[in-house]
């Protein structure tokens, strides 16, 4: 069953990015297209709170990279106070990982969906794949 | 290009250094390698202040425009549903990108989840400018120009870049 559930203000959320030009590894940052939504209204994220290093990496790996013909290259940290602050919303959807989530709520209008990706990404952390 | 004029006092030779005599012969060098970081410094901003607007980045952004056309035609790119960029939104790309003053830096050219294809221009995390062409002739924008100084919006995309892009890039670079 699809568990939606909203979840903490003091939780901590990673976006694995899979294709190169969704980050510059030389200034290490996230880009906004990075965040900007699928076609179902949805960014998929994992809630990552209390995990190291090496277990983020090891979702990304074995829950996410065997599903992409592409490798994962670099994973952008977000706090979800950052996504609620920008009024959007996180939805646990634990179908296939306990701890993935969904960020929801985006706006119908294209612009604002850009300007919202586009401070999502600015505040996100880049992590480069070691 | 400007000639490179240095003039190179031998801190370690007696006479050469005019009215230094009162300092040490560490001092000497320390004033040597400076001036000779200063007049990399400025020739090298010299050189970029004479190109600046004269790059014709056309070719280059256009042939950008291919590769990512080439990679994301095709549904879920990203491996997280994308759509795939259509014909028409490459068309309008290419068509925008070959309007554009090279006045302005090139810009990075992003493919986006929705199939639309952006450009952005990238100063630091508060002061940039990014144009989103989503197809029938409509462009979004999203300028930051400081902390919460943000402008978005929409525009038609018909035959000359609109005002509102080219007033954003231009406060972008006159920052």
């Amino acid at each position: 069953m699809n568990q939606k559930n909203k979840i903490s203000s003091k939780e901590t959320t990673t976006r694995y990015i899979f294709y190169s030009r969704y980050y510059a590894k030389t200034i290490g940052r996230i880009k906004y297209p990075a965040f900007v939504p699928d076609k179902n209204g949805e960014t998929s994220v994992f809630r990552i709170s209390n995990l190291d290093d090496q277990q983020i990496w090891d979702i990304g790996e074995n829950h996410v990279s065997p599903y992409s013909s592409r490798t994962l290259l670099a994973r952008g940290d977000l706090a979800a106070l950052d996504i609620f602050d920008e009024g959007l919303e996180i939805e646990a959807d634990t179908t296939n990982h306990k701890l993935h989530a969904n960020i929801v709520g985006w706006p119908l209008e294209l612009a604002k969906i850009k300007l919202h990706a586009t401070n999502l990404a600015k505040k996100a952390i880049c992590h480069i794949k070691p | 290009m400007p000639a490179l004029n240095l003039t190179i006092s031998n801190p370690f030779v007696k006479g050469s250094t005019d009215n230094k005599s009162d300092q040490p012969y560490w001092a000497y060098f320390a004033d040597f390698l400076s001036s000779l970081i200063n007049k990399k410094t400025n020739q090298a901003t010299d050189w970029a202040s004479d190109l600046e607007g004269t790059i014709d980045w056309t070719d280059f952004a256009l042939e950008t425009l291919d590769e990512i056309y080439e990679e994301c035609s095709g549904a879920n790119w990203d491996e997280y549903n994308a759509q795939p960029i259509s014909r028409e939104k490459y068309s309008e790309a290419s068509k925008l990108l070959r309007m554009l003053p090279n006045s302005f830096p090139v810009p990075d050219i992003l493919p986006e989840p929705d199939g639309g294809i952006g450009l952005e221009w990238y100063q630091d995390k508060d002061f940039s400018f990014a144009i989103s062409i989503t197809g029938k002739n409509i462009i979004t924008y999203v300028g930051q120009f400081g902390k919460n100084n943000q402008i978005y919006g929409t525009e038609t995309f018909t035959d000359s870049v609109s005002d509102v892009i080219l007033n954003g890039l231009k406060r972008l670079f006159s920052q």
